[in-house]
């Protein structure tokens, strides 16, 4: 898979908007400063989840529970940071009052959750028996 | 008076250990690291956190770092506690002060201001009890207390926790405005005040060296909620305030390249040995001095005495706060916002003493409200999916408040400083430790944070999640070198003479004998200020 597209996937799954292109420049520099590469298995479920979206969801709610200094983790947090610090993104991260459907959303995320956690637990076990070890 | 004094560093202790001598008409010269942040990573001046948030494209230097260090540092480590624009205060540590252990993880600074730098800005009044148990005379430090916050400018109020935090100072500055989150606490912390009290809880507005007045060219707070990011206001008061007012002064001279490493007395006062940072090959250094005054802090100043004393293997005592953070939420500001008004500055302060419990051994920490720093950093942390935290956490954050705790140290005979050789280090020996809680600290930690837990509730907080800081992760150190009245190798007289020599003087936190639930910065400046003025009487 692309950087590119590794990173609409990944802003479109955080954000729920394509990445803008100053943030993929980052976001590639800080995979390589911070070493941040996958093993062969990792890399296959990792492009697999970045074409599937609600896939991603499920990996990511499995890594935050069992592989949480792996490197998928890792890059999710570096992109979340990278949305974070971008004006276009504001709206997303800082505080604003909300509505009835944006209240049910939430509330559909949290009921999603554990089921997107199951399904992510076994990518995740994967991930740590053959992920590259990180440093 | 026309004596050469040498001070090392340019911390809290040694910019005011070199304002009272240089007062009492002594000549000083400065030897520090002088590490300093680099200004074209500052923030745009006069813009508010939020503004810049939105309108910044650049936002990611300050708040993420050019590499990301806010990002690559895993939180627990020294220095994770940083902003990308305070990294500087590490700057050289790794290289210059090497340091190793699996139980101990201290923050040590070779920058101009030392770890001073990343101070919170809280100025807490050791009580009488306090000082004492650390060993430092009670009538000169509290004199030393008002002639430092007549210099740097203290924020404080009388209420409840007046008796730790601003004493009985005189000319304190008008408090700053409470931000919402904290505005409800505190209102309902006043309406069921005597029954908190009862319990030992104690809440109030700690008093802080952030100016709400104009001073000596310095500007009040304005509420840009930037103050983890940038100085340049000079709103809070950090060490080179006073290092560059003291650099007009034609009898101070500053060397801001050097480490020192060591000393040796001869019959005409000291020689003071080190080495000129960053360059490649090492470049040896000596200055002469009349008196040496060290003020590298608590752990500093034991590497340069160690080598000058032949205490390399020898254990030097190390105290520091343990503490925790707490996740607090207010259920009732859900949905809110926090207002126009907002600072990253502690809102509130809070000890617990249980009654009936010893004079000093109580708890105290700060309350901050959750805005002013990134949301990844919190999500980093949750057991969530990086979506769902975001969903969560923007709308709950103006309903956040992180308490910090703290506990107080004494001396344990397992927790020790040491240096060992090392060839393989620029300065030939490495700094070791081994530090774990004492019976009664881990008591007093679960004793604290049970009834924080359970009091907290009662005025509308309830604390979601708290997480033990590493050993030396508050980044408070004293007690490597305690003062004795018995000349006891390692120590210090009184008066701050390290025993065994006839001009070497520790003005930092190494004689304390005891650390108290406190920052000890304001006792840190009170004291260098008290040894000062007694070396300028000599």
């Amino acid at each position: 898979m692309s950087t590119n597209r590794e990173c609409d996937a990944l802003a479109r799954y955080l954000v729920g908007r394509p990445c803008p292109a100053d943030v993929a420049d980052r976001y590639m520099r800080a995979v390589n400063e911070l070493n941040l590469a996958f093993s062969p298995v990792e890399a296959a479920i990792w492009n697999t989840a970045c074409a599937l979206g609600p896939l991603l969801a499920c990996l990511d709610a499995g890594v935050a529970l069992w592989n949480r200094n792996g490197a998928i983790r890792r890059r999710l947090l570096v992109m979340f940071a990278l949305l974070e610090a971008t004006p276009e993104n504001t709206d997303r991260f800082l505080f604003s009052p909300r509505g009835v459907v944006a209240h049910v959303g939430t509330l559909i995320g949290l009921l999603l959750a554990p089921i997107a956690m199951l399904i992510g637990t076994p990518l995740a076990v994967v991930c740590l028996a053959f992920g590259r070890k990180q440093g | 008076m026309s004596e050469r004094f040498v001070v090392v560093g340019a911390g809290l202790s040694g910019v005011h250990a070199a304002q009272t001598l240089l007062e009492a008409g002594a000549s000083v010269v400065m030897l520090d690291g002088g590490a300093t942040g680099n200004p074209a990573n500052e923030p745009p001046a006069d813009r508010t956190f939020l503004s810049l948030r939105a309108e910044d494209r650049t936002q990611h230097r300050y708040f993420l770092g050019e590499h990301m260090e806010a990002v690559a540092t895993p939180a627990g480590r020294p220095g994770s506690q940083l902003t990308p624009t305070r990294r500087f205060v590490m700057e050289g540590v790794e290289r210059w002060l090497r340091f190793h252990s699996d139980s101990f993880t201290p923050m040590e600074s070779l920058a101009q201001g030392g770890l001073g730098n990343a101070w919170g800005v809280g100025c807490y009044h050791f009580s009488d009890p306090d000082l004492e148990s650390a060993g430092l005379p009670v009538a000169e430090i509290r004199d030393g207390y008002q002639v430092i916050a007549d210099r740097i400018g203290v924020q404080a109020c009388d209420d409840d926790t007046s008796p730790f935090c601003g004493g009985d100072v005189k000319g304190f500055q008008p408090v700053m405005e409470m931000d919402a989150a904290s505005s409800a606490l505190y209102a309902r912390y006043r309406s069921r005040r005597d029954s908190m009290l009862r319990s030992g809880m104690h809440v109030g507005r700690p008093a802080l060296a952030v100016l709400t007045r104009a001073k000596d060219g310095r500007h009040p707070i304005n509420y840009d909620n930037m103050d983890f990011y940038t100085d340049q206001r000079e709103t809070a008061y950090r060490p080179w305030i006073t290092l560059n007012e003291l650099r007009k002064n034609p009898r101070f001279e500053y060397r801001g390249d050097i480490v020192v490493t060591s000393f040796q007395e001869d019959n005409d006062g000291v020689e003071v040995q080190g080495f000129v940072m960053n360059r490649d090959e090492r470049e040896s250094v000596t200055v002469r001095a009349r008196k040496l005054v060290l003020c590298a802090g608590a752990i500093g100043s034991m590497r340069i005495v160690a080598r000058a004393m032949n205490g390399i293997g020898h254990p030097f005592p190390i105290l520091t706060n343990p503490c925790d953070y707490l996740l607090g939420l207010q259920p009732s500001r859900i949905g809110k916002p926090l207002g126009e008004k907002t600072s990253s500055f502690a809102q509130l302060a809070v000890f617990y003493r249980p009654p009936g419990e010893d004079a000093v051994a109580y708890s105290g920490g700060s309350i901050y409200s959750y805005q002013a720093l990134m949301l990844f950093r919190l999500a980093r942390e949750a057991p969530l999916a990086f979506a769902l935290s975001r969903d969560l956490l923007q709308y709950l954050q103006t309903s956040l408040l992180m308490i910090g705790m703290t506990y107080p140290d004494w001396p344990v005979p397992g927790n020790f400083l040491k240096l060992v050789r090392d060839d393989n280090s620029p300065t030939g020996d490495v700094l070791t430790a081994e530090y774990e809680l004492s019976a009664r600290q881990a008591m007093m930690r679960s004793r604290t944070l049970g009834a924080i837990k359970r009091s907290f509730p009662s005025i509308g907080c309830v604390i979601a999640s708290s997480v033990r800081g590493k050993n030396g992760f508050s980044s408070h150190y004293a007690g490597t070198i305690p003062y004795s009245s018995e000349e006891r190798d390692f120590t210090l007289a009184p008066d701050g003479r390290l025993h065994g020599t006839r001009a070497v003087y520790v003005a930092d936190g190494s004689g304390f004998r005891f650390l108290p639930a406190l920052g000890l910065s304001w006792t840190l400046m009170a004291n260098a200020h008290r040894i000062a003025r007694r070396l300028a009487r000599v």
